[in-house]
Formats: C-alpha cells, structure tokens, sequence
C-alpha cells in the first residue's frame, strides 16, 4: 500500500517534489494521483528493492517501445525512495473512465444524460479501442485496461481519451509474469495465473469496461453474486460463473442497469456474448480490439438525437429510447464504394443515421477510403429537410459531388462550399460522391428505414 | 417525468459494505491526561476520512462500542461513514472490556446489522487498562467466531503499564502485534495508520483479501 492521502508529496529520482492532489485511479499494483494538471504520480504497492528494481526495468523496456502517435502517456521519473513508482505526462482536464461507468448516483437515467449519454460514451469507448487495436498492431500489449486507466476529456463537449499507466505495456507473453491485472477486468488466465498477457487479454478487460460504461452492470456481476458474501464475487471475477446475460445458463441473471438491448446495437451484443461466452475460457474466441472499434463507431453513427430530451437513441427505435418522445422517421444514408467502370453497387457496409430537420457530421472515417486526415474528423455536414430540401456542406479538402438517381448533370460542392437540392419524396433521389469520379471512392446513398414500427 | 425507458427505474448494484467496527474503552482511567478528548477527536477525523473516500465497489460502514461504567454499550450502531454525526464518548467507571467483545460478537454475527454481502470487517481495540471482567471467554469465543477468525484486529494500549491489559490486546490483535500510545499525539498517529490501511482496503480491488493489507512493516512505516 502506498499508505499516502491527498496532499502528500513525494519526490522524483530528480529532487522535483509533486504534491499528490488527485486520485485518480487504482490498478492491480498501485495508485495513479494527478500532481497539477500535467503530471500523474503512479505509487506502487510493493516498496521492496526488488519491486523498484523490477519497476526500473519495466520502465526502460517501455521507454523503447515505438508509442509515437499513440494516445499513451510515457512514463517520465521514477520516484525517489522510500517511495516506489515513477511519474508520467497528464493531459489537462481529463477524468478517469470511471466517471461514466460508476454511477454517483441513485437516479440512473438523470445521471447517464448528464454525464454524456449514449453517444458519448460510444464514441469515446471507440477512441479507446482504436488506441489499444493501433496499439496490438505493432505487437504491443496494454496489459491492465480497466476504467481508471483510460483517461477521458473531462469536458463533455471533448472526445478526446488517453492511456495512463503503461508500465505493464509489453509484448505478448505466454508466462504469467506479468500477472497484474485489475481485479474485476483481468482476463479468467491471468487471474488463474496460467496465461501471460495479450492482446486477448486486453480484450476481455475492455469488453468489461464496455458493458459496465454503457449498459452500467459488471458483466459477472449477477444478482445471485451481488446478493451472496464477497467471495462469490470473487468467484464471478475469475470466470468462475457464467456471465449476466448467458443465453444458455441463467444462474447470473442481473437486474441491475441498462436494458442492454437499449444501449447495446446487435452488434455490440454479439462482441459482448463471444468474449464472456465461448470466449470467457477460450482467449482466440474473444473478439479483437479492432471489431470492438468497428462495432463502436458503427452504433455511434446509428444514434438519432431526441428533439424532446435531446438524448439519443438508436435508429431503429420509433420513440426515443429515455424519454418516450415520438421520433420522425429518419433516413439511412448507407455507404458504398464506387469503383470506376464497374456496374455493381457494392453492397453496403456501413451506414449513417440522417434525423429529419437536424445537422449531423460526416466524418473522414466514414466516407473516405484513404486518408491523413483523423478518423474523427468532420469532412461534410449533411441536413435533410423531407420534401423540400438536402443540404451538403463541404468541411473536407476534397471535392464532394452529388448525382441525381434519376438523371442530369452532376453537382460539385467544393470544399468549403455548400449546396441545396431538392428533396421531394420521402426519401432523396441523391448520391453524394466523396472524391474524384476517375478514382476509387465512397458515396451515401439514402434509404428509408424497413422494419421500423 | 415519464421515462420511454420502459417505465422502469434501472437500477445499480449497492455497494458492498466494509465494516469497521472500533471497541473504546471509555473507563474512568481514560478521562484522565486528556485521553478521552483526543480519542474522541480520533475516531471522528477516522469517520471523516472514510466519508470522504471515493469507493468503486464498497463501502465503509462504522460502528462503535464502548466500554466504562458498568457494561459494554453500542455507541454508534453500524452506518455507513457518510451518514454519521459523530456522539463525543464520555468516560467513566470500570472497564468491562469482556462485556465489549461479548457485545462485538453479537453485533458481527447479527445478519441484519453486517449482512452476508459485507467484506470481511476490521476490529479495533483501544483500552488504557486491565479488564475489571473476565475476558478471556469471550475473546476466545470472539475469535473462534465465523466473522471474528476472519476478521483484520488492530489494537492499541493508550498509556497503560505492561500488565494483563497488554496480554488481553495481544490475544485479540494476533497475529500483529499490539501498539502503544503513551502520548496523545501518538494515537492520532495510530488512527491515521488505521484509516489509511482501511481506505488501502476499500480502494484496492480485492477488498476481501484480509491478509495483506497490514503488515508489521507498513504499520511500522506508517507510524514511523
């Protein structure tokens, strides 16, 4: 135990000292406290020479991984004795994870709204696994993901989220020396001790994270856990039990959370259900970080805003999905992939929500095949007034063009540039065009939504 | 406001409770050299410290027994640390401490106080003097008890001779050993120690492990 409180100072390897003003999170091995707004103070549990000894080697084997562009704060300083751990950067105004996964209080759906709702979350969840799927691309490990470990913009009008704690960042290892892992997120081996970490690991901690910051329930933590002593928790926690939403064995059955069929898109159930099902025991069986980004981004873009509540839900839903309030039906803008020269539409992969009356950004991951630019950002603003009016405004640095279904010339939008058509029938006849006709590109084309009632 | 939701409140999990249970001596002895005041201002910044903890999955219940006059007393019933207004204890009369760990036993094992939910509570003992009661019946029952053998004990002498009173302490923090507080300062020493190994408990992730917290070494660096 690091045995320190607020306020307590300790100092680096450097003589600087750091005043420890903020927890912010507790791992499997320690403390991190937030020392002004650019410096976290990770403490370690174990003091020993040994635990100092071990940590300075972790940290030089980190110093050297290739983290460059990654959103993952390099570890800095170790501390001075008698204390063990080291210091790293800290982006201001950034709150742990937590905040959105623990409730503060008793009134759920209050709460959710005020803390970022829905959309929020998914898409800061996204940010999260992109940065651990870029991560497990150039063969690195996270080790430990867990709520207090992902940083996220404090503000509610920021997406932006960082790693912290990355001294058990490593490569994959079959032996379980590196068995730290946050209790209650680690993987069912490495709380066994008979697996190292991986990028398999690191997935069934974040799909825990998922679940307990969308839906707000631990997937294995039951009713018959949480009304029984802490060991069944326990047990729960080391893969003991199957999980709340098993579609085979209900002995773990929650009632406590969100419907998970509100918040969570099919797809997202799916990811869920293989990694606590066949996945809970059989790591290859978990989906990977890069399907939860998929799945992620794919549900955010799905979301249709409330004009009651302002609160989103998600498309398929004819009323919104926290307060009741009818939604006018929205439209589909599916992506597809125009191949110069070929006839056939490529089928559809993706999709956007269009709400009727309402701006909603196109971003360059959406509709662009290949691009410098963020994933995030906004390369097109789109409205959709039924019967009058589409409106596309061009962000992006490319051209954007609009082609009638039914015929005539082609309409270019340059960037910065806006433009109006006319949309008389319940759905537009448009496809809009992002990138040059002679080259490979994507287009939205509009459909109504089948199946909503 | 109507919810869409289904017309259900959703709702979360209730924190488990962590117990942490203090046995005060409140004798006559203890009103002496201002022992009762700083005890008393002890265990209140102890409550403030949990009330103030930010707990993932627990949460910090307190309650107190005393023992002085002619018998044990629950000063303070079992709350959770944000909901107490602290009672100062008054001291007086003998010291029934036998009395109290009889008590203790049956608030520990009465389900409607500490559930079956509750992590595995902390017990702390602090007495200035020999027990005017037979004692050694009730701490063994106390310690062959289901919640006692589980239980993290903790206990401090405040100013008291080397006599019976530090054998009784002995027996019940074993396997740590007893701490002394001959002056007042070190108390408020020994409560800080206290609440920072609780609020180590409460903020790690396995907070049922009761074995690791408190070493003698950490206590011994942390009263350092």
């Amino acid at each position: 135990m690091s045995g320190m409180g607020t306020g307590s100072v300790v100092k680096d390897e450097h003589g600087r000292p750091l005043r420890l003003d903020r927890l912010l999170g507790v791992g499997g091995q320690g403390e991190v406290w937030a020392s002004g707004s650019r410096v976290a103070v990770k403490l370690l549990n174990a003091r020993t020479p040994r635990a100092r000894a071990a940590l300075r080697e972790r940290l030089g084997v980190v110093r050297r991984l290739p983290l460059d562009g990654l959103p993952i704060s390099r570890p800095y300083s170790m501390l001075a004795e008698p204390h063990a751990g080291y210091t790293m950067d800290l982006l201001a105004d950034m709150d742990p994870l937590r905040a959105l996964s623990a409730p503060s209080s008793r009134d759920l759906l209050t709460w959710y709204a005020a803390s970022g709702g829905l959309r929020r979350r998914l898409t800061l969840l996204a940010a999260a696994a992109d940065a651990l799927a870029r991560l497990h691309a150039r063969g690195i490990v996270y080790g430990d993901p867990s709520p207090s470990n992902v940083l996220v913009s404090a503000d509610p009008a920021h997406e932006e989220i960082w790693l912290i704690d990355a001294d058990n960042l490593g490569v994959v290892s079959d032996v379980p020396e590196h068995g730290y892992a946050t209790f209650g997120y680690g993987a069912p081996e490495l709380i066994a001790g008979t697996g190292g970490i991986s990028s398999l690991s690191d997935a069934h901690a974040f799909a825990v994270i998922v679940l307990e910051t969308i839906a707000l329930v631990h997937p294995f933590l039951g009713d018959a856990v949480e009304e029984a002593g802490p060991e069944e928790q326990d047990r729960a926690f080391s893969g003991g039990l199957p999980w709340i939403d098993d579609p085979d064995d209900a002995r773990n059955r929650s009632s406590n959370g969100l419907d998970r069929e509100v918040v969570l898109t099919l797809g997202l159930r799916k990811l869920a259900a293989r990694t606590f099902g066949e996945g809970l025991h059989r790591p290859c069986r978990r989906p990977s970080l890069g399907e939860w980004r998929a799945k992620l981004r794919a549900a955010a873009d799905l979301l249709v805003p409330c004009t009651a509540c302002a609160q989103a839900s998600y498309v398929v839903n004819p009323r919104c999905s926290w307060c009741g309030a009818p939604i006018a039906p929205p439209l589909l803008a599916a992506v597809g992939l125009a191949v110069p020269g070929a006839l056939e539409e490529s089928p559809l992969s993706e999709a956007l929500a269009v709400p009727q009356g309402r701006w909603i950004g196109v971003r360059s991951r959406n509709v662009l095949v290949s691009s410098e630019d963020p994933p995030g950002r906004h390369v097109a603003w789109l409205h959709w007034e039924p019967g009058r009016h589409l409106v596309i405004r061009n962000e992006g640095d490319g051209p954007i063009w609009l082609r009638r279904d039914t015929g005539g010339p082609q309409l270019s939008v340059e960037p910065h540039g806006e433009i109006s058509v006319p949309a008389h029938g319940a759905v537009p006849e448009w496809t809009v065009h992002f990138g040059a006709p002679s080259e490979i590109h994507r287009m939205l084309r509009f459909r109504s939504l089948k199946g909503r009632s | 406001m109507v919810h869409g939701y289904g017309g259900v409140r959703p709702s979360a999990a209730m924190p488990r409770p962590l117990p942490v249970l203090v046995l005060a001596d409140v004798s006559g002895s203890m009103s002496q050299h201002g022992k009762i005041e700083v005890l008393n201002e002890c265990v209140a910044t102890m409550i403030r410290s949990f009330a103030a903890e930010d707990v993932v999955r627990g949460e910090i219940n307190v309650g107190v027994v005393t023992f002085g006059g002619e018998g044990a007393q629950l000063h303070q019933p079992f709350q959770p640390a944000t909901r107490i207004t602290w009672q100062e204890m008054r001291a007086s009369g003998r010291t029934p401490m036998g009395d109290a760990l009889t008590l203790a036993n049956e608030i520990l094992h009465d389900d409607a106080v500490i559930g079956r939910r509750a992590f595995v509570p902390t017990l702390i003992l602090v007495s200035d003097g020999q027990p005017t009661d037979p004692w050694q019946e009730p701490m063994d029952r106390l310690l062959a008890s289901p919640r006692g053998a589980k239980s993290v004990r903790m206990a401090v002498s405040v100013g008291a001779d080397d006599g019976e009173g530090i054998d009784v302490l002995s027996a019940f923090a074993h396997p740590l050993r007893p701490r002394r507080a001959d002056e007042a300062h070190e108390l408020s020493r020994y409560f800080a120690a206290v609440t920072m190994s609780v609020t180590m408990r409460v903020r790690s992730t396995r907070p049922n492990e009761s074995n690791t917290p408190f070493s003698e070494d950490e206590l011994d660096d942390l009263l350092g």
